[in-house]
């Protein structure tokens, strides 16, 4: 198992060069010193050089060659042998010393390279393994956390909708009173009149963030069906045509027709899709476009919605779905968390990826229907 | 609010404020509210044959006695329409009180608009009942 990649060709290269090079200055400085100087075992060094970097069969060729330069300037001004086959038979030697020193050097290598690959995948599925573990971790303290929280607010929230109820009904009450009193006395209660709106539209502000913890907090059962996400997507988009008109927002849908569909809750992924299409167009103030699209993933459908609006920061980005976190003056930073734990529990999975001022896309896996897959 | 005037309605909520404002705004259209605070006296007012009740509403989580124990009485009377308003509701709660006979699930805070509404949604569709 050899390490692999443009650096190593380009280092096998290099090697392959630089160990012909110094073979061939070797056998010059033989040819030259007429074999007096002993330098045969400085072949060694090219050969070991290109076995080790570029491998078996570069070093056997390196080692042929040395063996075949050893051999030339012993032939061409080497001492005078008893017998004439006496150079050739030390050539052949000296190669099947350099054949045996590059099989062991190679061989070793590619024990060294499996052990260090061994041990970079077992660290590499520990990392995994531990990642996972302190996610799962993370995942329980934080269901923990939202339970406490969720039946808190929930037990709040109730306990508010009591006196909530008689506050809309009385100021209710207060309108027909004064409207009476200015009927039978005359005059105007116009100024009385616009605060009782303004006080009405703060009950139906205040009944909004109840229902929107208590959504969170009480969230049913998911009544999963077989499911289409691109009828799910073309029957609902239509009715955001004039919401996007007025906001001057283009839509583009990108919905593949072989999609297989999805087991799941259609009312509870379209409160999904809508919070995130909500969240886009807010991302929007000025305009920009809106792509919608659904696609097959392997065994998941992949639902993608993208905005070309202000992008968010680091910070934003890493408090995307905890509970109560919110930039929005009027929000309750609930409506991510709520999709997170809608697609979780559906056994999928949702991401997002931003960048400052040019828009954020939402990416929500989710696995397609048992039997759809062919 | 010809369509309610004189028509009889059992209000149950151990809320004071809840009960005052609903008796406030049905009786505003003319009807005739029996208001009651303690959700056990709820058995003795349908049980009073004096009095026959066109509509009866009643908040779902009180003490000792539940908007389900008022549904429950009721449904001896199964032309006599049950309107639930209740600040513990929730898909499932609704489910289950429809399920148990309930003819409309409001959660709170709701209007007097709202109110009036249902009221006369509820009286439509129940038998006239002469006292």
């Amino acid at each position: 198992m050899n390490p692999t990649g443009k650096f190593w060709v380009r280092s096998k290269v290099v090697a392959t060069a630089a160990a012909v090079t110094l073979a061939i200055a070797f056998g010059l400085v033989d040819y030259l010193t007429g074999r007096e100087w002993a330098i045969s075992a400085f072949y060694l060094l090219p050969i070991c050089i290109a076995g080790w970097v570029a491998g078996r069969s570069v070093g056997f060729a390196v080692g042929a060659l040395c063996a075949a330069l050893w051999f030339l300037s012993d032939l061409f001004s080497g001492p005078a042998y008893q017998h004439p086959l006496i150079p050739v038979w030390n050539a052949v030697m000296l190669f099947v010393f350099f054949f045996i020193v590059v099989w062991l050097l190679t061989a070793f290598r590619s024990s060294y390279y499996y052990l260090e690959q061994t041990v970079e995948r077992r660290t590499a599925a520990l990392r995994t393994e531990m990642e996972e573990r302190k996610r799962l971790e993370h995942a329980k303290l934080q269901a923990e956390r939202l339970a406490v929280v969720g039946s808190m607010a929930a037990q709040v929230a109730h306990e508010i909708r009591n006196p909530l109820g008689s506050i809309s009904l009385n100021l209710d009450l207060i309108g027909q009173e004064l409207k009476a009193v200015v009927n039978s006395n005359g005059g105007s209660a116009d100024e009385c009149q616009t605060l009782l709106r303004e006080m009405h539209s703060q009950v139906v502000r205040i009944r909004q963030v109840l229902q929107e913890y208590l959504r969170f907090a009480r969230m049913p059962k998911s009544k999963r069906t077989v499911l289409s996400l691109r009828r799910l997507f073309e029957e609902k988009l239509n009715f955001l045509q004039p919401v996007l008109d007025q906001k001057h927002v283009e839509l583009s849908k990108t919905l593949d027709p072989e999609l297989p569909p999805v087991r799941a809750d259609a009312e509870q992924l379209w409160e999904v899709f809508l919070n995130l299409i909500g969240n886009a167009l807010d991302a929007m103030p000025d305009g920009g476009n809106l792509t919608v699209s659904a696609k097959r993933n392997g065994a998941e459908a992949l639902v993608s919605i993208s905005d070309t609006g202000r992008g968010m920061s680091e910070e934003e980005t890493r408090n995307l779905f905890v509970p109560f976190f919110t930039t929005k003056s009027d929000g309750t930073g609930l409506g991510l968390a709520y999709a997170q734990r809608v697609i979780n529990e559906h056994g999928g999975k949702i991401d997002c990826a931003t960048a400052r001022g040019k828009g954020s896309t939402f990416s929500i896996q989710l696995p397609l229907a048992v039997g759809a897959i062919p | 609010m010809d369509e309610l005037q004189d028509k009889s309605v059992l209000v149950v909520d151990d809320d004071p404020g809840m009960l005052r404002a609903m008796t406030k705004v049905l009786a505003s259209e003319g009807m005739l509210v029996t208001g009651l605070s303690d959700p056990v006296a709820v058995a003795t007012q349908l049980a009073d044959s004096e009095k026959r009740f066109d509509l009866v509403i009643t908040d779902l989580r009180m003490p000792m006695f539940s908007g389900r124990g008022v549904l429950a009485l009721t449904s001896a009377l199964p032309e006599l329409p049950v309107i639930i308003i209740t600040a513990f509701g929730g898909t499932e709660v609704e489910a289950q009180t429809l399920s148990l006979g309930a003819f409309a699930f409001l959660e709170k805070p709701i209007t007097a608009a709202q109110l009036i509404q249902v009221v006369k949604r509820a009286l439509a569709r129940s038998p006239l009942r002469e006292a």
